[in-house]
């Protein structure tokens, strides 16, 4: 049972990966000033709003790790795996944001980059969590994950601060879609509809990934503890 | 589809590079975990 529900939601999220490169390359007109170049739009804006979930659950995991990493430690260790794996799945939504980002900067505004608000606070957001995981690649001991815990939280500071750099300030980067006021939304229902078929199909491969991710984690958390059992045994 | 710009081309690519790459890092992982659960 837990098997095919498994190989329903890979096939599913497929199936919806599928619609979504339809509605994305085939479905929504082209647009009228930019070209076919907007269509990044589709990937980029969907995997930037799965990095700031994937953060969040590293913030609130963390949180729960704090609190709970000396009264209730089995649990303490189950929200670590969930820590790690929201920032580490984050970090890979947010990379392809910084990647596909600049590929359509170039042909509309002529550069790769700028040092415009929402670009800079998000290359720092990408940075802390790139050095959230390499703090818990490299360092050890009993103290790794509460410092962890504790760079996820801080870190976790800047996911408001980015959401909200094009609004309060001046930026080259386009002015918010949703929630920006009156001007903004998706006008055309053929473009909103390839929008939301993105941001579901994006959504499910991407909490699959984050299960999976989990699943490792918590997998090599037991490989661990039985190692450790065999070496108390041993001795 | 209009002219498949190539900036657009090259974004679809390297969103899935990235993100199957990642997934494949993660099913080596899994995989090098079962020969360790199994010792």
């Amino acid at each position: 049972m837990k098997k095919l529900l498994i190989w329903v939601s890979v096939l599913g999220t497929l199936g919806l990966m599928g619609w979504g490169y339809y509605q994305a390359m085939y479905a929504a007109p082209t647009e009228a000033t930019m070209g076919d170049v907007q269509r990044i739009f589709y990937y980029h804006v969907p995997n930037a709003m799965l990095a700031f979930l994937f953060f969040a659950i590293s913030f609130v995991a963390s949180i729960v790790y704090l609190a709970t990493r000396r009264g209730r430690p089995s649990m303490a260790q189950a929200a670590d795996a969930w820590a790690l794996a929201g920032a580490e799945v984050g970090v890979v939504f947010c990379t392809v944001v910084l990647i596909t980002g600049p590929l359509w900067g170039r042909p509309v505004w002529g550069i790769w980059w700028t040092w415009d608000a929402r670009l800079t606070t998000t290359l720092v957001l990408w940075l802390i969590y790139v050095s959230y995981l390499l703090l818990r690649k490299f360092a050890a001991g009993p103290q790794m994950q509460t410092l962890a815990a504790v760079l996820a939280i801080f870190g976790a500071m800047d996911v408001p601060i980015v959401y909200m750099a094009n609004r309060w300030w001046r930026t080259q980067h386009p002015a918010p879609v949703f929630g920006g006021g009156d001007d903004s939304g998706i006008k055309d229902p053929h473009m909103l509809a390839a929008f939301g078929w993105n941001v579901l199909a994006w959504a499910c491969w991407g909490l699959l990934i984050l299960a999976f991710r989990v699943y490792v984690e918590r997998r090599q958390q037991r490989i661990q503890s039985e190692a450790a059992d065999a070496a108390l045994a041993a001795d | 589809m209009g002219s498949g710009n190539k900036y657009m081309v090259a974004a679809f690519i390297a969103t899935w590079v990235i993100q199957l790459g990642y997934v494949l890092i993660l099913a080596l992982k899994w995989n090098s975990q079962r020969s360790k659960l199994s010792q």
